[in-house]
Parts: structure tokens; sequence; C-alpha cells
């Protein structure tokens, strides 16, 4: 934590009372840096300066801007990708955790500099001049104004996500372009919920349990703690399912959450049940259910035989248990976690149907009783999601049966690529003059940029972007989230989820899946 | 700013992980875990990251009250409310522990290169009443899949560009720099693009990712791991408009008037660009730039790699003419390079150098840059990593575990205490209870508990006594300081009788032959005691006192050695598990002692043959390894998988 005057800086945004809590000290000044924590502790990762939040390279460029550069202006789009849409969510994260309040301080310049010099070997690389105005003439805060479509928005590829404008143009953009990963979990994991949607609208008398039916088991199979936080929150604006505590963590510190935004239920996995023995699987599931002898609880079936667990030990040994467990309210996920899921599925269905029976919805299609569903987290992506919610429909049972988890698909298996995001500079103002900038290389033209300022408008629920300056301002759908330090939007979780909900008119999942080939 | 996300331990698990520690076997008293690459895309894995999970977050004191609190709070929610929370347990650890976590991490040293499918680290718990804490971190020491497999993706890339320059060009200097690491922006987080960063410069010391550096500076005491040059970027030239193209690069190439600088040129049309503009209108410049000592190199962006570095290269030839070197092939002017940042991958970086070699031209004509594919189009399963419980202790008994499901073979997981060693040039898992007796170590370790620890966490020993020693009575104000000397006190006694206890047990051995294994038995006698890796597991904890036991142990088994025949190890796997017989089935007459395991276990250890060491015990790090000694061990051998065989196999 570094102190400014009488402004704490702490968790990356200033805090001068409570009301206010991104108020900006008017004046703040710098003070003796004396107490910026170097010690290796939990509470601080592994990068705590904010120039170094840049690719290398971005250190070089402060003198290769056309000389009279007083301005750049840069947007942020998906230029097309795997997705018809994209979810917009993650940049309050970064504005709040990295780049709100007096950011720099002459510490970090001198470690920065040390570092950057060292680095290129070279000493007219690094950009002292320009972070000590920085550091004299802002107290520290960034000149930089950024304007952002609201977070939770549902806007299709090819179009302006957020602007940011400047005057200094070695400043950390990278960090910037880093909202491609929230935005393409968020989009991938409503994608998910689209396609559950569908399904349980066509087999089941309601919708009510689309919201549980994603089960988010990345937390380990995520790059790093931040990242799983990361991903795990933008899952949570979809579904309220999940075992990534640390989403819930994040969304509490950036985004407003008071509770929890994803629930959970005691489950076994492989070594609590293996821990018994292969000649006592038996008694594992039976100490499971004594255990947490009422509610919800996940078991892990495939330790040795998934069959042979199911049919003798769910539906013979452990039948009165089960039904015992039913009455009192509580229901048991069984898990099958390996195999072809939508074999596997399909038969832990049929088995556990042949044993305990099963009741017809409205639409015709068959349910386990209520207080037995099946629950696959293995191998589970979009198109596995697709066709085994299909293979169900057409073997008679309702997609309310079973229940799904997901991991490296979900937080993993996604890049930049997978929404194609680019930033690109569009417009700079050189010796007071607009300038239109882009580029459009001949060898590959799906990476020409586009022109000049722009708007997102929105005309009757079409989103279009306006280049050149020619939009509407009113119109514009860009809201000033940051400007010169100081974070201007605020928004609330529920606002985020209530931006990307499910409409009567959202885009036709199932065709993108049928025309999607790869 | 850059505070974290998390900062309380108790939150670094999955949450079905809050309900497991009522799940275990009633009399569970030790679980042990360990974590392997089932397979996977790379043939080898580069263990890399663990240190930097250990000491960022389970490292010292990171369980209080307050975060207790905070948890408790949150795992309500969480849970709707069912009391699921273990909040007896975390406190105990507090109370006894003073917040360490009371685990032990064996691993093998970072920058070691395994073959898939063997163990890389494991994980137990050192407190019988909290034998869940082992499982409850698998969530955290997973993701130690991350940098292990881009230090591996990085590995085999440089495997590749290593052996083109050594087929096209006079020598290997220019290597480290041949593969520059431009994943910032395309990683998911900071912190991803740290580790990742990190993991690349085992292997490569060229970086555009800065946090990398941060990274190895506080945790791999690397003061500079990476360099890097100027270059520019789209928007520095196209902001100088359309028509200002050749004005960007003059002013690039004066602002930094020598040493290496880059510069994209694909902004409009690239080839026009090589031609015209690098190719005639700044030919004197870049000569003159030259002979001041500086290189420039062309960044072709988009297209089709093999392709555009092609005709780059001869587009640049033709205006800038060429040298041929010793080994017949074409090369740039010194001050001339062309660098490859789009589309570069393990599969396209060969596909690149081919197609150079067959035209002619030598590999140090280019410079590869990657982003997305380095950093982030990896996933848990590009290695398969898994973290697997396979041992544990159930009233008093170890016990193998494994799961082995039939829809899926490939999941099963190894049984028993695991042991890596490396055997002519190559590693070996041993697996507990059916490993060839001559160089199973797992009971090694047993030996080394013997002096280290409370008896109770010596599974073995405890088959013959029921764990009945009583935890240590700590106030909860107890410094660590002072529960390290409670704890001393505790080791050197309880040492002490059950060395006792054992050599009586070797007395009672029945067995009547006595024909020596001279080999075995030379080769202890020669061990050098003080300085083997006995001491290293306790780093510092043990006295000398304790050494002078180790080796009167030693002797003694020596003794037991002589005065038995080894028996052909009991596969206890097929049958295992606490329900029937023990883990190493022996019959109850028969004295612990007398196991041939013993004996060659300890020979084995003396070897060095075991190359998992421990690297974390009870919230102290036992192992600091710094970027150097991980390089040097991460660095290129003769005894290296064939990089293109695995290639090929790949293609098929």
């Amino acid at each position: 934590m570094v102190v400014f005057g009488n402004v704490q800086f702490c968790g990356g945004y200033t805090r001068v009372d409570s009301s206010h809590p991104y108020l900006p000290h008017p004046h703040a000044q710098l003070v003796a840096q004396s107490s910026i924590d170097k010690t290796h502790t939990m509470a601080a990762g592994p990068v705590d300066n904010i120039i170094l939040l840049a690719d290398c390279y971005k250190s070089s460029h402060y003198k290769v801007y056309p000389p009279g550069t007083t301005k750049l202006y840069a947007y942020f789009e998906s230029r097309g990708g795997k997705f018809p849409y994209t979810v917009f969510f993650g940049l309050q994260y970064i504005l709040k955790q990295w780049l709100c309040g007096p950011v720099v301080t002459r510490a970090m310049v001198d470690e920065a500099k040390q570092i950057i010099n060292t680095v290129f070997k070279r000493n007219d690389v690094f950009n002292e001049e320009g972070w000590n105005y920085l550091l004299e003439h802002h107290g520290g805060r960034l000149p930089l104004r950024v304007k952002a479509v609201p977070e939770g928005s549902v806007v299709p590829t090819r179009n302006v996500l957020f602007t940011v404008e400047n005057t200094d143009p070695a400043l950390p953009w990278t960090l910037l372009v880093q909202t491609w990963y929230p935005m393409t979990v968020a989009t991938n994991s409503r994608v998910y919920k689209q396609i559950i949607h569908h399904y349980m609208n066509l087999t089941h008398d309601n919708t009510h349990t689309v919201e549980y039916s994603l089960h988010d088991a990345g937390y380990r199979g995520v790059s790093s703690v931040e990242s799983a936080a990361l991903g795990g929150a933008a899952h949570m604006i979809n579904f309220k399912s999940s075992d990534t505590v640390a989403g819930t963590s994040l969304l509490r510190k950036y985004y407003h959450l008071e509770t929890v935004a994803g629930f959970s239920s005691p489950s076994s996995e492989h070594s609590t049940v293996t821990t018994w023995g292969k000649t006592r699987e038996l008694e594992a599931h039976r100490h499971m259910l004594s255990t947490y002898s009422e509610g919800d609880v996940g078991c892990v079936c495939d330790s040795y035989n998934i069959w042979q667990c199911l049919e003798e030990h769910w539906c013979e040994d452990l039948r009165d248990l089960v039904l015992e467990r039913g009455r009192k309210g509580g229901c048991i996920y069984l898990r099958p976690d390996s195999g072809d899921p939508k074999e596997v599925v399909l038969k832990s269905l049929e088995i556990l149907g042949k044993a305990y029976g099963t009741e017809t919805n409205s639409k015709g299609y068959k349910l386990l009783p209520p207080y037995l569903r099946v629950i696959h987290a293995d191998g589970i992506n979009h198109k596995a999601l697709w066709s085994i919610l299909e293979h169900l429909k057409n073997h008679g049972w309702s997609t309310a049966s079973a229940y799904f988890g997901a991991g490296a698909a979900l937080l993993q298996r996604l890049d930049r690529d997978t929404q194609r995001c680019a930033y690109k500079v569009s417009f700079a103002e050189v010796e007071g003059e607009g300038v239109e900038v882009y580029k459009e290389p001949v060898t590959d033209s799906g990476k020409t940029s586009k022109r000049g300022r722009l708007t997102l408008q929105c005309e009757d629920g079409v989103y279009t972007t306006v280049q050149s300056g020619k939009g509407d301002p009113a119109k514009d759908q860009l809201v000033t989230v940051f400007e010169n330090g100081e974070l201007l939007r605020d928004y609330t979780f529920r606002e985020v989820q209530d931006r990307a909900d499910i409409t009567f008119d959202d885009f036709d999942i199932i065709k993108f899946l049928k025309e999607d080939t790869d | 700013m850059g505070e974290s996300v998390i900062d309380n331990v108790i939150l670094l698990a999955d949450s079905y992980k809050i309900s497991h520690h009522r799940q275990y076997p009633p009399g569970t008293s030790s679980v042990y875990s360990y974590f392997e690459s089932r397979g996977g895309r790379f043939p080898y894995t580069v263990l890399f990251g663990l240190q930097y999970i250990l000491k960022r977050w389970l490292q010292g004191s990171v369980v209080t009250k307050e975060k207790i609190q905070e948890a408790k709070e949150l795992f309500t929610a969480h849970f709707k409310g069912n009391g699921v929370f273990n909040e007896e347990g975390w406190n105990y650890i507090v109370e006894r522990h003073g917040g360490r976590l009371p685990l032990r991490v064996c691993a093998v040293p970072e920058g070691t290169v395994v073959p898939t499918k063997n163990v890389l680290f494991t994980v137990e718990s050192t407190d019988p009443m909290v034998p869940w804490v082992t499982n409850y971190f698998e969530t955290i020491f997973v993701q130690v899949w991350y940098p292990m497999t881009v230090a591996t993706n990085s590995r085999i890339q440089k495997q590749i560009i290593h052996q083109y320059l050594k087929d096209t060009h006079d020598n290997l200097e220019s290597l480290p720099f041949l593969l520059h690491d431009f994943g910032y922006r395309g990683a998911s987080s900071v912190e991803s693009a740290a580790i990742g960063g990190a993991s690349h410069l085992v292997n490569f010391k060229g970086t555009d990712t800065i946090a990398a550096l941060a990274f190895l500076r506080k945790y791999y005491h690397s003061p500079m791991a990476g360099f890097s040059i100027p270059a520019s970027e789209h928007s520095t030239v196209t902001t100088w408009g359309r028509s200002g193209e050749s004005s960007a690069f003059r002013n690039m190439m004066e602002a930094f008037p020598d040493g290496a600088v880059a510069c994209v040129s694909d902004s409009y049309d690239i080839w026009k660009c090589c031609e015209k503009i690098w190719g005639e209108e700044l030919r004197d410049a870049v000569i003159k730039r030259g002979k001041n000592g500086g290189t420039l190199l062309i960044r072709p962006d988009s297209g089709d790699p093999p392709s555009v570095v092609l005709k780059c290269l001869e587009i640049l030839g033709k205006a800038y003419g060429t040298t041929v070197n010793s080994k017949g092939y074409k090369l740039l002017p010194p001050y001339l390079r062309v660098i490859q940042g789009d589309g570069i991958s393990y599969r396209t970086i060969g596909v690149i150098l081919e197609n150079l070699k067959v035209h002619g031209w030598c590999a140090a004509n280019v410079v590869f840059g990657s982003g997305g594919s380095l950093l982030q189009k990896v996933d848990r399963d590009t290695q398969k990593c898994a973290y697997k419980c396979s041992y544990a202790v159930i009233n008093g008994e170890g016990v193998d575990v494994y799961k082995q499901p039939i829809s899926d073979p490939s999941k099963t997981s190894k049984k028993g205490r695991l042991a890596l060693h490396h055997v002519n040039g190559t590693y070996v898992t041993l697996e507990g209870g059916r490993s060839d007796p001559k160089l199973a170590s797992c009971v090694c370790e047993v030996i080394q508990e013997f002096f280290t620890k409370e008896p109770h966490y010596c599974p073995y020993l405890i088959q013959r006594r029921p764990h009945c020693v009583p935890p240590l009575k700590l106030t909860s104000r107890s410094s660590s300081c002072e529960i390290q000397t409670q704890r001393k006190t505790l080791i050197y006694n309880t040492a002490f009788s059950n060395f006792k206890s054992s050599s009586t047990l070797c007395k009672h051995n029945p067995k009547e032959n006595k024909k020596p294994l001279q080999g075995s038995k030379k080769r202890l006698q020669k061990a050098p005691y003080a300085t083997s890796s006995f001491n290293q597991p306790c780093s510092g904890l043990l006295h000398n006192k304790n050494m002078l036991n180790s080796q009167n142990l030693a002797y003694k088994i020596n003794q037991c050695w002589d005065a038995q025949t080894p028996q052909p190890p009991v596969d206890s796997c097929s049958t295992a598990l606490c329900a029937s017989p023990p883990f190493f089935h022996y019959s109850p007459s028969e004295p612990f002692t007398s196991s041939p395991f013993v004996i060659d276990a300890v020979i084995s250890q003396l070897n060095g043959k075991d190359v998992l060491v421990p690297v974390f015990e009870n919230g102290e790090l036992l192992k600091d390894y710094t970027l150097e000694e991980i390089r040097e061990k991460a660095d290129l051998s003769p005894e290296d998988i064939d990089v293109f065989k695995f290639l090929a196999e790949e293609k098929t």
C-alpha cells in the first residue's frame, strides 16, 4: 500500500471517504516513497509497477510517433471470430486494479528506468521525461479517457467495444487488451447458456434450472489465480453455479457483489472415494450420504466401474438412502467422469430410470425423480453439450435430467484469436491536425483496421460502428468510464448480469452451431 | 495497484474441497498425492513454476483467524448455509502450527526434463489431525500445469531452431534470442503473463513480457532474465499516414542510431515496403546504420508465414546481397534480419525453417516472435496434467489408493508412495508395493521420517503400534520459534526410542539364510552419511546427534540385511487396500525391518537415485532455486529426444 498525502492508495483505486469511493483527491501530492511493499507477500502479485505493464517495445514508442503528435485515439474490437457476438466484461476490473488514482510514483519510475535500461541494454529507450511529466503535472494519474460499451452488453462482433484516447503515447495499452479474456469467457459461457436454454424450452416445462445447469469446475485448469478469478467471474454473469471461489472474491472487490454470485454443494472427488479402497466404494458413497445427510450432494462414480457403481450401489444398495433423502427434499447428483460424454450420460440416465422410475413432463419428455440427477463434467465444450442434449432429446429425455460442469473448455481453451480481439490506433492529432490512421495489410485483409473517431450506435436493437467521426454523439453507446485517473462509471454485477440476459430475439444459436464447421 | 484478487489461502481451492474433510474414511491420518503429466502433446515436460506457487501462496504463516472468518462467511453463503465449512480444522492449523500448512512437497528439481507419465512432485499431509490438507490444495498445485507446459512448449521450439541452426549455420551464439515472447497482451491476466513469460525465459532470453522479469526477480533470484530491442508497432507507423511510411522508418532509425531495432513493415504493402522503401529509398541509411553497429529487423506481420519469410529474404537478399557461410547457406549482411511474429508455433517454426533451408537460406536470417501460441494456446490437457491421491494412512495402516475407470483406462492413476529414479539416462517412476525391490526407495523416506517426525507420521512403523502420540501441547500463543524448539525435542526423543524399538524388531527376525549381498553392503558402508541426502529433507532441523543415529540405523539395517534372504516383492496392488492386506503384505509375524525393501531403498537413496527432493515442509521452503540453476537443468543435451521424429509422428 502506498500513501499519497491523506489519500490511501490501496487496491488500485483511491478512497477518500466511503460515500464517494472513487472521488480523486483534488491535489494529490506525492509523499516520500518509503512504503512500497517489496516483500513476497500474498497481497502483492508479481507485478506492482504500472510502467511494467506494457510490452517492452512500448517503451521505445514515444520516440517514434510523428513529431508534434499530441493525441492518439485507439479502439478495441473483436474482428470476428468463433462466436457471432461478444459479451463485454472485465474492463472495470482492469481499470480499478491497475489504472485508477495516482498510480505512478517516483520509485516506480526509478525502478522501471533501471529495468528498461537493462532489458534494452541501452539508456536512450526509457521515457523518463514523459513519466516525470506525468508525476509533476498529473500527480501520477494517467491522462487517459476510456469510453466503453456498458459491461454486460451483448454486441455483434466487428463493432467497437471501447476507445482510449490519451496525450502520452507511452501508456500501458497491453494491459487493456487483456480485456479479451473475461470478455471471451463471458461470451463462451453465454453460448452454453443459450444451448441449454434452447433445449430446456423444447423438452421441459420451465427454464428455472437453466442458470444452475453449467457448473464452473475450471479453477485448477486456468493459468493463474488471477485468471481463474476473472474467468470465474465472467461465467457467473450467465450461471449461478461455480466452484471457482476466486470469481466471487473478484466480484466482491471490483463489482459490488454483496453475497455470492455462484453456489455449490458438497461433492466427492476421486481421492475421497478411492482412499476407501476398491472393495469399499459402496462404503465411501454411504459415508458421503450419511455425512451430508440433507440437501444436495454430488458423488463421483467412475473410480473403478461406473456401470457397476450405478447398477449395484446406487440402484440397489443405497436405494433406501436415496429415497429417504428425496423425502427430505434433497437431491443426489451422480457424476460419471469419463468416457464418451453423450453415451455415458444417456446410459447413466437409462440405468437410473429403470431402477427409480421416470416421470413424463408436459412436453412429453422423461425426467428422473426430483431427488436424482446426473451431472457430467468431463469433456464438456459447447459442441459436446449440444450433441449430448440433442442425443438425450432424441431418446426422450428432458434436458432437466442432466447437469453439466466445464473446466478448461470454459476458462482456458480460449485465446485472443477466439474472438480475434485487436486494439488499434484509428486517429491521431499531429501538429494540431486530426489524422485518420489505419492499417490495411495486402497480405491479410482481415486485419484491416477501422478509421477515425468511432461511435457505436444502436438502432432497433442493431449495433453499428460509425467511422471517421461521422457518427451522432447523442446516439453513442460508448460511455466514458475513466478519465484522468478517475473511474466515472462503477457497474454493479447485477447490472452486468441483467444486460447479458438471454432475450427473445437473441441470436439463433442452433443455426450458428450448424453453420460452424470448425 | 497490483493487489492480489485473492489474499486468503483458504480461497485457493475449488469449493467442493470444502466438503472433503468429512468424506475420507474415518481413521485417515495422512493423504499422499502426486502430480504427473499423463502423456499429452509433447513427449516430455520441463517442471517449472512450483516454487512460485509455494512462495507466493503457501510459504510461512498463511492461515489466520481473520482469514478463517472471511472464508467461513463466504462459504456459508456459497453452500447456502449448511455448515460445510471446516472451521475447526483451520483453527487447529492456526493454533497448532501457527498458521503454517502441515504439508510436505517433494519435487524434481525445477528445470528437469522428465518424460511424461512420470511423477513430478508429491504432496502429503504431515499432521494426522488434518490429513485433508493434501488435496485441499490440489487446485493451486495443479496450476503448475501452466508454467510447466509453457516451458515445455518453448523448449520444443528451441530444439527445432537449434537443429536448423546446427545444420545451416556456423555457430549457435544467437540461439537464446531467436524466439522472442510477444504474448503479454494475449495472456489471460497479468499474473498469467508473468508466469508464462518467465517459463519461456527458462529456455530463451528474448522477451517483451516485462511482467516476467519482475516475476523472476521476485521469485527466482534473477536480476535480469531477458532482453529486448526497440521496435515499432502499427500505430507508430500508421500515425504517419499512408504516404509517411518511409518517414516513420527513417525516424525510427534516427531515434535509435545504433543497436538492433525492429520495424513492422506490413501496414499497407509488405512487398512494396521491402522492395522500394527498404531496398531502395532507405538502403543507404540501413547500411550506414550497420556501420555504426546497428541491426535492422524487418517484421512482416501477416500472410502465410513460410512463404512470406522466404519472399522477404529473397527481396532483401537481392537488394543488399548475401554471403555464403561455411555450411553453404546464404546469409543477409549482419546488419539485416527478418523477424516473423505472426502465426508462430512449434508446428510452423519447423516448416518455415525447412522452407528456408530448401531454398538455401541459413536459419540465422530470421528471428521468431510468438504470442498467443506460446503463452495462451495451451491448457491442462496439452500435457494431460493430473494430481491424484495414491496412498493414505488409515487406522495406522498404509494403503495404496488409485482410480481405474473402465470408461477411460488412460485415467488410471499410480499407486502407493512414489519415487522417481534416473536410470540409464531415462526416468522411471517407482510405485510403492510393486516396483522393483532393488530400486524401491519409498521406504527410505520412512527412515528419514523416523528421525525427523513424530512417529505417527511413519506408516510402516505404526503397523505395529497404533498412532498414540498425543499432539504437541501448545498454547495458541506459541511463536513459531517455540514450536520448532518443542518439536525438535520431541523429534530427538521419539527418534531415539523408535530406533530402539525397531532394532529390537530386527533381532526377532526368524529368517535363517544369512547370505550377504556384497555389493549392496559395500555401497552402504561407503555412504557419506553426514552429507548425504539423509540430512537434506530436514534442512537444518536435524542436529548432529541425529546424524549419529542415522548411521546407527544404517548399521543396524546392514546387519538385518546380512541376516536374511531377499524375498520377491508381493504385488499387493492387485488386491490392494485397507479392507484386506496391508500395504506391503507382510504376514503379521514378519517384522517391518525384515523387508528386503529397506536396504535397497537406502542404497538407492544414497546413490542419489530418487530425484524427488523435499522442497517444502510445514510452511517452510526447503529449496530455493535460481533461474540460472533451472536454465542449466533445462538446457539442451545430447540425450534429448529427437524432436523431428516427434513432429513427424504428430503429423500422422
